[in-house]
Formats: structure tokens, sequence, C-alpha cells
């Protein structure tokens, strides 16, 4: 499956070298989300987080679900162009959760900076 | 294949999950392609398959256990469509092969069917065995004590009389004599291992005893840790 994808995207998109955990993907949705105030909807994140990553459209549907089943987004419906669109927004334990990711991160890609970097300089 | 057609296959792929799912996977899809500005062909062709995208919803409902937020790594051991993250996580792969609760349950009953009618003769056998040899030594040390006492007494007696014997019948006062100056070696002997048991097997004795019965404690207070 994964290598199906990227012939689909290899057509148009150089491959990611690294691989985007669950996790991190996770955090990435978050914090998609955590920027637009009134919430945002799904083909949105998904072009969003894509910017970013290398994602299959199909793979963001069961992220959202299981973040909302979380308690970390909650849905709305709201009319828009005379129909219904869901919207989602981040809860306070998900921004929560965010900043526990965020906080990570920095603590990981730090690490892994200084590895590199300090790698450098015995060499 | 067309939109229609697309999301009729998703509904029928997913027709024996729960309803309430089905609809909220059907009413996102139908969102999306709503809300793409591409030509439905191109949104398809992103998608993937409807088996994919059924899969891939298949999978996450698979996971009904609500993990604890920090914990959720975890479950990127799970599911095929997320061998990325196993690869990227490695450390957190090996997580799910903890064992099934029911086989804890299991487990818990052997011991306990098991362990009861074993377990309990046998600690009492260990018991017993440990207060016999304590009864044993405890034994050796008041005989060696009784000797001392005992062999002193003979030998003041016999000193007694031998220096009485000494005047009326010298050959006899001097075995007599002989014999208590023996009899006070043996007492003096006898003291000496009744001081040094004292000394050393008492102390230890206590000490055995005291942990012997701590034991048990220790054994709770380490189960419930």
């Amino acid at each position: 499956m994964q290598t199906k994808r990227y012939m689909i995207e290899g057509e148009r998109r150089i491959i990611m070298v690294f691989n985007t955990g669950a996790a991190l993907l996770d955090a990435i949705v978050l914090a998609v989300v955590s920027k637009e105030e009134g919430g945002t909807y799904g083909y949105k994140i998904t072009q969003q987080v894509r910017q970013v990553i290398e994602l299959s459209e199909s793979t963001l549907y069961p992220v959202l679900r299981r973040l909302q089943k979380y308690g970390f987004l909650e849905v709305y419906d709201m009319e828009c162009g005379g129909r219904n669109r869901r919207y989602y927004k981040l809860t306070i334990s998900g921004s929560t959760q965010l900043d526990m990711y965020k906080k990570e991160w920095k603590e990981y890609a730090g690490k892994i900076n200084g590895m590199f970097e300090g790698g450098a300089i015995y060499e | 294949m067309n939109r229609e057609e697309f999301l009729k296959k998703l509904e029928s792929l997913l027709s024996d999950v729960d309803a309430s799912e089905r609809k909220e996977a059907l009413q996102y899809y139908e969102e999306y392609f709503e809300d793409s500005e591409k030509a439905e062909a191109d949104v398809i062709k992103e998608l993937g398959s409807p088996e994919e995208v059924a899969h891939s919803i298949r999978e996450e409902l698979a996971e009904k256990e609500i993990v604890v937020a920090q914990s959720r790594t975890e479950e990127s051991g799970s599911g095929k469509s997320r061998k990325e993250a196993e690869t990227a996580q490695s450390v957190d792969s090996g997580k799910n092969s903890g064992m099934e609760p029911w086989a804890v349950v299991l487990i818990v009953l052997a011991v306990l069917f098991l362990g009861i009618p074993l377990g309990v003769p046998l600690l009492a056998a260990g018991f017993g065995l440990i207060v016999g040899i304590l009864a044993v030594l405890f034994a050796l040390l008041l005989a060696a004590a009784i000797c001392a006492v005992t062999f002193g007494f003979a030998a003041i007696i016999c000193l007694v009389v031998s220096i009485i014997k000494l005047v009326t019948a010298p050959i006899a006062g001097i075995i007599l004599m002989g014999t208590a100056l023996l009899l006070m070696g043996l007492c003096f002997l006898s003291a000496l291992i009744t001081w040094k048991a004292c000394a050393v097997v008492i102390p230890a004795m206590v000490r055995g005893i005291v942990s012997l019965c701590r034991l048990p404690f220790h054994n709770r207070k380490g189960a419930a840790a």
C-alpha cells in the first residue's frame, strides 16, 4: 500500500526521506486545526497537512476520527454555500495535548540537531 | 468510476460496521468531494480505491480501546498502514506483546489452585524444619550448660572428698584428686562451649527467628508493590 502511494505521488512530489509516526501525525493535525480560531474542515486540513508531510488523502479521516474520540477535537456543523459542512475545533484537552507535543518535539528536534551538529565538530 | 459509484461502493464495503460510524465516514467523504476544487476523477485517484479507504476506516475502528493520551504512540504497533510508524518508532513496537487480561487471570487461578495444596504443606514443612533445627541447637546449648554445672559440682565434691581421703588413705585421695581435676577441666570445657555458644548462637538464633517472622510481611509488601 505504501509503495503504491509513493508511486502515485512520486509523479509530482519528492518522496519523503523520513517517515511520520502516528504521534507526529496527530501533532501536525492538531497544530493545523489550532491555527483556525473558528475551526476548519476536512478537505482544508488534508491540504494543509500535505504541505508539510507526505500523506495519502484517505489517511486523514481515521486520524480526525481518532482525535475526536480521544476528546482532542470537537465537531460542529455549519451551513456553507447552501450545504452542510463539518468543522473541527480543538478542545481544551486537545490544546493541552498539542502543547505537550510541541514541548516533546522541541526536545526531540534539539537532541537530533545537537547530534548532527555536534558530530560535525568531532569529525 | 464517478463520485456516486465511489461512495456507493464505500457504503457497501462498510455495511458491517456500526451505522453511525458508516454515516460519519460517508458524510466526510461526500464533503471532501464537495470541498475539493479538483475534478471528481482526480479526487478519486488521490483517495485511492474505495477498498483502501474502507480499510483505513475499519482499521481505526478496530482499535477500540481508548488508550490514555500520553501512551498513544503504542498503537502504532497495530495496523498495516501504520508500518511507517512502526519503523520510525521501533521502540514502541514491542509494547503490544503484553499478555491478554484473560491469560493473566488464568495464570493467577492456576497458581492459586496448584499453590494451595502444594504450597501450604511445603511452607509448613519448611517452617517445621526450621523450628526443629532451632530446638536442637537450643537443646545442645542447654546440655552444654548443664554439663558445665554438673561437672563443676562433681569436681568440688571430689576435691573435698579427696582432701579428706588424703589424710586417711593417701593413694585413694590422690586418685580422687586427679578425678576432681579431670572433672574441673571438663567443667571449664563445657562452660567455655556454653559461653561461646551463647555469644554466637543465641544472637544468630534470635536474628533468624525475627527475619523468619518478618518474611511473610516482606513478601506481602513485595507482591503489593
